[in-house]
């Protein structure tokens, strides 16, 4: 096994590949994602990248490769993989709350059942974290209750009461009226700004250029081109990364 | 207001599933019949003009049994066969009618005579208050005992041993009734569908004795290892045949036949076709 | 005809204490729905568990094919066979309390059922339910007990209420191992008064007012449930 570990990579994606039957979705990734990195990852439909990113915490077994996460192979047959998600906070597009259970419910569960916390410390947590997002009044409510885009808030928030060390965001606004949207990345941007870790795959040219520090394009199960968001939208080299942007922007 | 328009959509809810019941599981056997066409014209115009006339217009005579009681009546091949069967033949011939067969649980036969679906029902049945209550009995045809039967190293000897011990029986026969008695001195009653079932179970050693009828008492013995049944019987009875109350002119007619079968010996020579001198 | 039916009443359920006979029917008929809906919901979830989970993850392949061989099984019979089938061939040669294996009966028969209506109540939670559940951390089974099945069984409490009214009515055949439920207590009073339709039409009405309660209770519970997430 390679042990080339360096001390601010909190992942390390290595020759990861993933296909389904005999499509191959994800070709040879190689990426490094590091401490405070906000990483957006944008490309067309189909290319892979909500495949790339749920392979992270293995939401979608790899069938190629390794992931290393704070130095762990967690694509090692023994590993427990239960243990590390509860580090790496996801974000559906669909939001996924429970809908059986209060806000409240939601956000204390996990915390609960999972790192033993108290009730009334993960309840205090919680309400600190709703209060940020401006849902504290909801605690009492119901998922159906509540709006798309205070939905997806609340499943932001759902993630951070793990106190995860990464948050992995799946497309998070695309399921949302516009008008919802800015609510939504507003919460998104606090958290860059507090040096979360954040690997994000979205459709949000503006939110890609103004809150990351790197962008990657993936197309056809390969990272075709990164780099700095001011770089990588006023000067793309890859060609098919040129034709995409210029569909999107 | 409302619980009455419930019992009537009940009742006829029930009575219609009853019927539906009754003919299409009834296993009917018409009887060849010797009678002439002037015998049945000439019962016709009786039935017409009587309004409780003995059986169907057309000369038929519907008798009611449960055909899981050898000898008195069985399935034998495609047939149901049986001393009460075969008297019940005779009495249809005596009255020159056909005679058919219906069988039908034990605990629907007297429901079926009250409803006219059956003329008269001919089963191994004794002759007692509450039935008398609901259908008239004809003059007793033979006698019956309801015996016990144990397995062979029972301790149970006698009639006396009964009390509290685990008593199987016929649902509905002379013997459920005659052993719910024993109920009061702590016995407890398992009531089958069937009599075979009772000896099963007695077999398996679920309970500790079977009270039935002699003849198919004899016939469970014969066929099973290790049981026997006891000298002493639990109660000697007569058996007769039912017919709806009130129906008079069915039931004389009933006990003349009856009276010419016993005189003319024909009466025991059914009996002894079925049951071999001890 | 009002001096007829209470002559009727009288003889069948006043004589004689006759009346006992289907208070003491009903209280078995009671005991054997109750401890064979218990046992139904056991078995049925856990198989349900473990078809699903062979359905998600083909994991428990082998548990899966005995799960299956009981529900082809159960589901392919009349439970009357598979009650005297349990007494007399099951428990041969042993005296046995026959409320037991009647409990036990219904209740295999039921689960077969109970597995078949949880299993899709769970085949229809969304997936995304079951991954937001792994992806805070929760393993497969924490994330069956406390987020897949609380919803499963608010959209499956209908049709399982709907399985306990038929296995409440099924009882009545338990009378051919010679219990004494509530349709038995009405045979012996037809067989000793040889009236069928008192004995019948009460023993009719009873069951109907026992589902109707049952039916009460089920619906309430379904709104209480339903207004928890609306």
């Amino acid at each position: 096994m390679t042990t080339d570990y360096r001390t601010d990579a909190l992942i390390q994606v290595k020759h990861l590949g993933k296909r389904f039957g005999d499509l191959e979705v994800l070709k040879d990734i190689n990426v490094d994602i590091r401490k405070g990195d906000v990483v957006c990852v944008i490309g067309p439909s189909g290319s892979g990248k909500s495949t790339f990113l749920r392979c992270l915490n293995r939401l979608e077994e790899p069938t190629g490769g390794n992931i290393l996460f704070e130095g762990v192979d967690i694509t090692a047959p023994k590993t427990d993989i239960d243990k590390h998600r509860q580090k790496m906070g996801m974000v559906f597009q669909q939001f996924n709350l429970f809908p059986h259970m209060t806000i409240m419910k939601n956000l204390i569960i996990a915390p609960m059942k999972l790192q033993g916390r108290p009730q009334k410390e993960a309840e205090e947590e919680a309400m600190r974290l709703l209060e940020r997002v401006g849902l504290a009044d909801r605690a009492g409510a119901y998922p159906s209750q509540l709006s798309g885009g205070q939905k997806q808030r609340i499943a932001i928030v759902r993630a951070l009461c793990m106190k995860p060390d990464v948050m992995l965001f799946d497309e998070p606004t695309s399921a949302l009226d516009p008008e919802m949207v800015g609510e939504v990345l507003n919460v998104m941007r606090d958290l860059a700004r507090e040096r979360m870790t954040m690997v994000v795959v979205t459709h949000e040219m503006g939110f890609a250029r103004e809150v990351a520090n790197r962008v990657m394009f993936m197309d056809d199960g390969y990272f075709l081109e990164e780099n700095a968001p001011e770089e990588f939208f006023a000067h793309p080299r890859n060609e098919r990364l040129k034709n995409f942007l210029s569909k999107v922007l | 207001m409302k619980k009455q328009v419930l019992a009537l959509v009940m009742a006829a809810v029930m009575a219609g599933s009853l019927t539906a019941c009754g003919s299409s599981a009834a296993d009917t056997t018409t009887a060849a019949q010797a009678a002439t066409t002037a015998q049945a014209e000439e019962k016709k115009e009786e039935t017409e003009t009587e309004t409780e006339a003995a059986g169907d217009e057309d000369g038929v005579l519907v008798m009611a049994t449960n055909a899981e009681f050898p000898p008195y009546e069985y399935h034998d091949g495609g047939e149901i066969v049986g001393i009460d069967v075969e008297i019940a033949e005779a009495i249809a011939e005596k009255l020159g009618k056909t005679l058919e067969v219906e069988d039908i649980a034990f605990d629907s036969i007297i429901p079926e005579i009250q409803s006219g679906k059956a003329d008269f029902g001919a089963a191994g049945m004794t002759v007692d208050e509450d039935r008398l209550k609901n259908v008239d009995f004809s003059d007793p045809y033979t006698t019956a005992s309801q015996v016990i039967i144990v397995k062979e190293d029972s301790d149970i000897a006698g009639p006396d041993d009964l009390s509290g011990k685990y008593i199987g029986v016929q649902l509905g026969t002379t013997g459920d009734i005659y052993a719910t008695d024993y109920e009061e001195e702590g016995s407890t009653i398992e009531r089958y569908n069937k009599g075979f079932e009772a000896v099963q179970a007695m077999l398996q050693g679920k309970i500790d004795a079977v009270v039935i009828d002699i003849e198919p008492a004899k016939v469970f013995v014969s066929q099973n290892e290790g049981i026997k049944i006891l000298d002493e019987a639990l109660t000697v009875e007569e058996y007769a045949i039912a017919v709806k109350k009130g129906n008079t002119e069915l039931l004389e007619q009933i006990n003349g036949a009856l009276a010419e079968l016993k005189d003319s010996g024909e009466l025991q020579a059914i009996i002894d076709k079925y049951i071999s001198a001890e | 005809m009002s001096d007829k039916f209470r002559a009727d009443f009288y003889q069948n359920f006043i004589e004689d204490d006759r009346w006992k006979y289907m208070v003491n029917g009903l209280g078995n008929t009671i005991k054997i729905t109750f401890f064979a809906v218990l046992l139904g919901i056991v078995l049925g979830f856990l198989v349900a568990l473990i078809r699903s989970t062979y359905e998600k993850t083909r994991k428990l392949w082998f548990l899966d094919m005995l799960c299956r061989v009981y529900l082809t099984v159960i589901r392919g019979t009349p439970v009357l066979i598979q009650l005297m089938i349990i007494y007399f061939v099951v428990f041969g040669s042993m005296r046995i309390d026959k409320v037991l294996v009647s409990v036990l009966a219904f209740g295999i028969n039921s689960g077969a059922y109970v597995a078949e209506i949880f299993r899709s109540g769970i085949m229809s939670i969304d997936n995304g339910q079951f991954e937001a559940g792994r992806s805070l951390g929760f393993n497969y089974r924490q994330t069956m007990f406390y987020i897949v099945t609380p919803q499963a069984f608010k959209n499956v409490l209908p049709a399982l209420g709907n399985e306990f009214i038929v296995l409440l009515k099924e009882t009545s055949v338990a009378g051919y191992i010679a219990i004494q439920e509530l349709t038995k207590g009405a045979d012996i009073i037809r067989s000793r008064t040889y009236n069928a339709y008192m004995p019948l039409l009460a023993a009719g009405a009873i069951y109907l007012v026992m589902v109707m309660i049952f039916t009460h209770f089920v619906q309430k519970l379904e709104r209480r449930l339903r207004n928890s997430d609306h």
